[in-house]
This record gives C-alpha cells, sequence and structure tokens, in this order.
C-alpha cells in the first residue's frame, strides 16, 4: 500500500536507502544492494563527458572494452538519446567515425518505436519458439539457483553476481546469460527478462525484452546460444572460464546444437557461429 | 496553474515539457515500483535523480496525486503503457522530447537495417543542425 503525503528526498546515500525502505515496503530484507553507478544529471554529464566513440566501435563486444555505461542515464531520460549523440558527434575528427556508436543509440530508439505500438503486448511471444520446442516447454519459474548465482557453472555465476550486486552488466554478458537461461536450462524469456528488470538499471520494457525474444528465437529465425571457446574469446582476465568450471559451456557448436535442441536437424557448418549483434546493440 | 508530471521516463530538469511548468512534481509511486518489481538498487537511482532536479515530491498513487492537484497536466511523451494510462486518465498532454531521428511515413520497422536506412540521415546530424 502507498504511502501518501509530501516528502522531501533524503541526499546522503544512507539516508536515501532508509526513506526507500520507508516508502516501498514491498523491498525484501534480503535486498540490500546498492549500485556503484549513482543517479542524477552530475553523474550523467560525467559519465558523457568521457565517451569515446572511436574506441567504443573497436572494443565494444569484449567485457573489457570501452563502453560508456550511459545507459542507465538514457533510460530514465536523464539524458536524451540527441545529448549523447550530439556529444558524440562533437568529439570525433569526422562524422563517419561515430556512426557505429550513433547506430548503437538508434537500437534503443528502434526499440522504443516497437514498444510505442505493442504496449503490454511487450510480454507476449512475437513469433513461435524456433527451437523445436513449444512455449509450453519453458519452465515458468525462475529457479533459485539462478536467482542467487549459485548455478555452478562459474562464468555464468560470476555475471549474475555482478547483475545483482551493480546492476549492470556489459552488453555481452547479458546475451551469454540469457542463452543460458533460455536454452541450457530451458526456462522461458519472460522469466529471464523480469529478473533483468529486476535488477539492471537501465533495464526497460523495450530493449530489454525484445532482445531476450532475439535470444529465445520468437523475434529472430534461431536461438542463440554460445560455447566456452566463444567466452574465453571476450572475457578479461577477472572471468573464470576454466573448463573445470564451466563444463557445462564446452564443446563445439554442433555438439551444444544437438544437446540444447535435439528435435532440430543437426546444425551445417554455414550456420554455426551465432551473430548476437542486435542483443548486443541493444545497450550502452 | 499547469503542472508537470515529472515521471521515471524523463528525469530531466532541461526536457522541452519543463518549459511548460508553474509546479512540476514527481509521484513516489510505490505501488508502481512494485509492479515494474524493482530491487532497491533502482530505486535508489531514481531517488538520486529525482533528488538533484529538485522537483517537489509526492508519495502516492500518481493518478490520484494529479486528479488531486488538478489543473492542466504536461508530461514528456513516453511509449509505456503504464504512464500513458496515468496520462490518459488526468488528461495530460504529452510533449515529446528532443528528436533523435525522423522517418518518413510508412517506413518498414520490421528488421532494423530497414529502419536505419531511413533513419541514418536524421540521426547523424547535430541537433544544432536539424
Amino acid at each position: 500500500m502507498n504511502a501518501s503525503g509530501p516528502v522531501i528526498l533524503e541526499s546522503s546515500r544512507d539516508a536515501a536507502v532508509a526513506q526507500i525502505r520507508a516508502l516501498c515496503p514491498h523491498l525484501a530484507e534480503d535486498d540490500t544492494h546498492v549500485s556503484p553507478i549513482r543517479g542524477g544529471q552530475l553523474s550523467a554529464k560525467d559519465a558523457l563527458s568521457q565517451i569515446d566513440p572511436v574506441q567504443y566501435g573497436r572494443s565494444r563486444n569484449h567485457l573489457d572494452g570501452a563502453v560508456t555505461r550511459l545507459s542507465p542515464f538514457i533510460r530514465h531520460g536523464v539524458l536524451s538519446l540527441a545529448d549523447v549523440r550530439d556529444e558524440a558527434l562533437s568529439t570525433v575528427p569526422a562524422i563517419k567515425h561515430a556512426e557505429k556508436f550513433v547506430q548503437q543509440l538508434a537500437w534503443r530508439d528502434y526499440w522504443q518505436r516497437h514498444y510505442a505500438k505493442l504496449g503490454e503486448r511487450i510480454w507476449d511471444d512475437i513469433e513461435p519458439y524456433k527451437t523445436g520446442f513449444e512455449a509450453r516447454d519453458y519452465a515458468a519459474n525462475f529457479p533459485t539457483d539462478i536467482a542467487r548465482a549459485e548455478t555452478g557453472v562459474a562464468a555464468i555465476d560470476h555475471f549474475l553476481r555482478q547483475l545483482i550486486e551493480t546492476g549492470w552488466l556489459h552488453n555481452h554478458a547479458r546475451l551469454y546469460v540469457a542463452g543460458y537461461v533460455c536454452h541450457w536450462r530451458k526456462v522461458s524469456w519472460q522469466e529471464g527478462a523480469r529478473f533483468f528488470l529486476a535488477h539492471l538499471l537501465d533495464g526497460d520494457p523495450a530493449s530489454n525484452n525484445l532482445s531476450w525474444q532475439w535470444c529465445a528465437s520468437t523475434f529472430s529465425h534461431k536461438p542463440y546460444f554460445f560455447n566456452l571457446e566463444n567466452l574465453q574469446n571476450f572475457c578479461g582476465p577477472d572471468v573464470d572460464t576454466s573448463y573445470k568450471n564451466n563444463k557445462a559451456l564446452a564443446g563445439s557448436y554442433e555438439d551444444i546444437h544437438a544437446r540444447l535442441f535435439p528435435n532440430l536437424p543437426p546444425q551445417d557448418r554455414q550456420q554455426r557461429k551465432p551473430s548476437g549483434k542486435r542483443y548486443k546493440r541493444a545497450h550502452h | 496553474m499547469a503542472v508537470v508530471w515529472v515521471h521515471i521516463d524523463a528525469l530531466d530538469a532541461e526536457h522541452p515539457v519543463m518549459s511548460r511548468a508553474e509546479r512540476a512534481v514527481f509521484v513516489w509511486d510505490s505501488g508502481d515500483m512494485e509492479r515494474r518489481g524493482w530491487s532497491l538498487k533502482r530505486c535508489l537511482f531514481v531517488h538520486e535523480c529525482v533528488a538533484e532536479m529538485g522537483v517537489e515530491v509526492i508519495a502516492g498513487r500518481a493518478e490520484d496525486v494529479l486528479r488531486e492537484i488538478g489543473g492542466p497536466v504536461f508530461a514528456a511523451e513516453t511509449p509505456d503503457p503504464a504512464l500513458r494510462a496515468v496520462m490518459t486518465a488526468v488528461g495530460a498532454e504529452a510533449v515529446p522530447g528532443k528528436p533523435f531521428s525522423s522517418l518518413p511515413p510508412g517506413t518498414d520497422m520490421g528488421r532494423f537495417f530497414r529502419y536505419w536506412n531511413q533513419a541514418k540521415r536524421s540521426a547523424m546530424t547535430h541537433s544544432f543542425n536539424q
């Protein structure tokens, strides 16, 4: 039930947390994590002043690449896409050097335009699954071990901990988690999307849900999956990508495809590598 | 008195809607946050954004608070269906933000690159030159 009446917002973090707990009694007692990313125009402008569109274009797919972390500010309209675009264009020697960067911003514009038309249908499958399974074959409850970052798959647990503790996750890590949840664990994309929306500071149903649908294959022509070798190529040294701690992810693409999608015909070599581009472009 | 409803999709004191404000109000709607399933850190991020804006804050159900305040209501345009429902219920006028791209009518939105081919020229142009 809502409290009501005028509120003077506290300015220190500790006092703000206590105030939020008083205003939002539904928050669980064990929900204690606060993000290192602070809200507000000052933090936003600081992050905006540090963007490097050229370096971003070169390294954004790597988990230690030059990503901007502007997405929470964009999601809540603290910065508009136009603000960020204008800053990017003003920092490059020629407009073409900012094209990759601006194209990533355009993904949000694209998703938002879809959201304006879909409304609450953003929670419905846009197309059937292309995994050899029906929607009813996917679990409608989010497994506790995933929610607690205790899957036993070291890299996935690393990403889940980062999500829960900081409210931010690199785009490529989001893709790995979504692929794991949908295809290794056979959990419906809606459950995964809800979990992300609870934790991601930049979570909005447009980019989030449509990206989960892309991964699940209900908004794409094939499911997104990956293997340990791919993970090792894109992760920095702080992520445990050892074979012994990530056995569930190990194998060739053909082997994993056969294991995850036994009802589908074997994957041919042309289709072996997942692109993941659409998901990665959805978040900065 | 013209009221601007500052909502969670436009926490920006420089949003064009703010030029309409004789009074700007953010409604701390914990029921809406609960429906969205937000964790503490998400609530805190919004709290910090709103606190820095320095607008008036009232706790309660958004629709109820805005009805009680009365007067013409303005709010930033949003695709969010829950926010739109409140705006419709109180007769709020939607004010668009700064444009990022412009598209010709009937643009095929079925795939991103069909959209991008139409949006690219405007998206790659600085606001000063639009």
